[in-house]
């Protein structure tokens, strides 16, 4: 295979756009440099091509060859209206209501809602924490992996997003929601980027549930969020990711999860809007007996590319791991699952199950399936299964048999596969919201109201 | 009027065109129970998936008439929304589609077609009540995903509770006996039986003349190698388990000669 030549398209203009951004902001020296390499890192790295192994499922030309700008620092008043419109038809609006939430507006906070959390929980805008206390930040956005072109490129533009900090042995009371809402309302000339860093610190015992929803209308846009989480001793995190954005819209997000001894996450990916998706989750087990669960549905209908990657890195003994991701693809959609587990040398007793299982609605829709698994290690358990399947002619038969026309029991099961995934999520209202928008996602779901 | 009236009727597997019915003729009047006997590979179940509309068979020849309507042009569901039910031999598990919720929607969808307002979860749930008791059907598998994990004798009882809820003109059971223990067939056979009214019909498909013990049959069909090559009253029924197939056969071979 021919060496991966990277993309250059839209480059060096997005290098200038970061130099110019990180020029009208203070900081200290760190984070000034952090967002220099990150440029410089960027600029060198450019956007990975097809023949990249990593990246073969997902065609970044497009989003290379648009130029994106940054929206201005004032959110203005047609940004607003939007982002509650938007939400009001998404069924996002009353969720978690009234519980702590934060809404960012291609990138710049713009609502939160009143809520009262003790100060050992601290729910707020990086941007603050960036001004007000950088140096209780800089570990954790040092550390990120800058390696990965997006997170290089989120290094470039850092500045926004939720920090999440839930001190010893406190329990979130509510799920803390994040959303970020992409619009052109503003009328600015170029479509919106926004590049949003996330950062949730769970300290030992402690315990939360993060909620991040990413909106947007039908319009141009790209959306590159980098979240990082540090689970200490015995945390318990569930992570949420709702994405809603618009069938325009490019998004590339990255989760990174990490875990000391004890600790436990889960984290739900429900992938429905987009044009050009990708959904990377890295956790690394690497305290002894952590855990976590990944459960992932996505949806790709005509027009639509759905890719989702995953590493669960088995690096402490005894820990175990739990991956569902399946897929829904119609009309001439294309998703990808790429899941790998790697259980690292003296990582005995690791325990992972790793299931992929996609649903072809149509004749040119495409899914690529390619679970791996790398075992460096004796006296462990893992498993992994893929299958990639059409809707089961019997179960189809069975409902027509009983007076569902053809339309709605195609519907029907076609809900009934995507959702096992949503019934994994245990907050009922954010339950609520993804089985509304499974629904609506159906291709001719009318009379189906489950 | 005439419930079911199949004239001719040739039927073969779509994917090989193997041909399986080779000329079945039957009438069926309101009320009536028919039983259709016969050896593994006689065309029984052929005969339940062509007149439910099972896709995978090909009709070569020959007409089947629903109430005066013309049966095959319809699909599946138009059947099921007219008043065909089939009894399946072996009930298909859909996990992720609760029990409940598909009973409404399958009750709610032939209710609109037959003019009846819909019913909500309220009424539904009445009405769900009621008839689960005459399958002696637990609340806890009306909420469960359809079929999924149910023992045999679960799912026959599940397929009579929608037989009950639908209230279909004519009954086609497929082998309902398979499969089930002596106290399983009496519970699903009650329910049956509790459905005969004088003007529902039935055809009772079976290898074993057994289930006829429960289900009394009012005419009995042999059915061999595609066609009905003896008819008689239930008694035939019992002269069949007494002597098995074999005379039957030999009987129609002569014939046919």
């Amino acid at each position: 295979m021919a060496r991966p030549v990277p993309i250059r398209d839209g480059v060096d203009v997005l290098a200038t756009q970061a130099e110019e951004f990180a020029a009208g902001l203070a900081g200290p020296p760190w984070l000034t440099k952090l967002r220099r390499d990150g440029v410089a890192a960027f600029a060198k790295s450019g956007f990975p091509p097809l023949n990249d192994e990593e990246w073969r499922y997902t065609n970044l030309l497009p989003l290379a060859r648009t130029v994106f700008g940054l929206a201005p620092r004032e959110v203005t008043i047609a940004e607003r209206t939007q982002s509650v419109e938007l939400e009001a038809r998404l069924g996002t609006l009353g969720l978690s209501s009234p519980g702590p939430r934060l809404v960012f507006v291609n990138g710049r906070l713009v609502r939160r809602t009143a809520h009262t959390l003790p100060p050992e929980i601290l729910f707020e805008n990086l941007a603050t924490a960036l001004r007000l206390a950088p140096e209780r930040v800089e570990k954790l956005l040092v550390a990120a992996p800058a390696a990965h072109p997006f997170v290089a490129l989120n290094n470039a533009f850092l500045d926004t997003g939720a920090l999440v900090r839930i001190g010893k042995g406190l329990v979130a009371p509510d799920p803390l929601v994040v959303l970020h809402v992409s619009t052109s309302a503003s009328g600015t000339p170029a479509p919106l980027m926004s590049h949003l860093r996330n950062l949730v610190v769970l300290e030992e015992n402690a315990q939360a549930t993060v909620v991040e929803i990413f909106v947007g209308a039908d319009e141009l846009s790209f959306t590159n969020a980098v979240t990082q989480a540090v689970l200490g001793e015995d945390a318990r995190l569930t992570h949420v990711k709702v994405q809603l954005e618009g069938r325009l819209a490019f998004h590339v997000g990255n989760l990174m999860l990490s875990h000391a001894k004890g600790a436990r996450s889960a984290s739900h990916v429900h992938s429905f809007g987009g044009a050009t998706v990708r959904n990377e989750i890295a956790a690394t087990l690497s305290g002894e007996g952590s855990g976590t669960e990944l459960y992932g549905l996505f949806a790709a209908a005509s027009g639509q590319q759905v890719d989702c990657h995953t590493v669960i890195d088995h690096a402490a003994p005894h820990a175990d791991s739990v991956e569902l991701y399946k897929g829904i693809l119609d009309g001439n959609g294309r998703g990808a699952f790429d899941g790998k587990v790697i259980v690292r040398a003296g990582a005995v007793k690791t325990d992972a199950r790793q299931t992929n299982r996609n649903m072809i609605l149509s004749n040119e829709a495409l899914v690529d399936s390619k679970p791996q698994l790398e075992i460096h290690n004796n006296d462990v358990r893992c498993s992994h299964g893929s299958t990639t399947g059409r809707i089961d002619a019997d179960a189809l038969f069975y409902l027509r048999s009983r007076g569902l026309s053809e339309t709605a029991a195609r519907a029907l099961l076609t809900y009934a596969f995507g959702s096992e995934v949503v019934s994994k999520v245990a907050a009922s209202d954010v339950r609520a919201l993804l089985e509304d928008r499974l629904h609506a996602w159906l291709p001719a779901a009318q009379g189906v109201t489950p | 009027m005439n419930l079911l009236e199949i004239t001719n009727l040739h039927a073969s597997i779509e994917e090989d065109g193997t041909e399986i019915l080779k000329g079945i003729d039957l009438v069926i009047k309101p009320g009536e129970v028919h039983a259709v006997m016969g050896p593994n590979g006689s065309g029984k179940s052929t005969l339940a998936h062509v007149l439910s509309g099972r896709p995978g068979y090909m009709v070569t020849q020959g007409t089947v008439s629903f109430l005066g309507k013309d049966l095959l042009a319809m699909k599946p569901e138009e059947r099921a929304r007219e008043g065909v039910f089939l009894a399946f031999q072996y009930p298909v598990e859909i996990p992720g589609v609760s029990n409940n919720y598909f009973l409404r929607t399958a009750v709610n969808a032939v209710r609109r077609h037959r003019g009846l307002p819909e019913l909500d979860a309220m009424d539904f749930l009445q009405l769900l009540d009621e008839q689960a008791k005459l399958v002696e059907m637990e609340e806890a598998l009306l909420n469960r995903s359809v079929n999924e994990g149910f023992s045999g004798g679960e799912k026959k009882r599940n397929e009579v509770l929608q037989m009950a809820l639908l209230d279909p003109r004519l009954a086609i059971l497929d082998e309902t006996d398979s499969g089930l223990d002596i106290d399983a067939l009496r519970i699903a056979a009650g329910g049956v039986n509790a459905l005969r009214d004088g003007k529902r019909g039935f055809l009772v498909i079976t290898h074993y003349q057994r289930l006829l013990n429960y289900i009394v049959p009012d005419f009995v069909h042999v059915l061999s190698d595609g066609r009905i090559v003896k008819s008689g009253g239930k008694g035939l029924a019992l002269e069949l388990e007494a002597k098995g197939y074999g005379w039957i056969e030999t009987e129609a071979a002569t014939a046919a000669r």
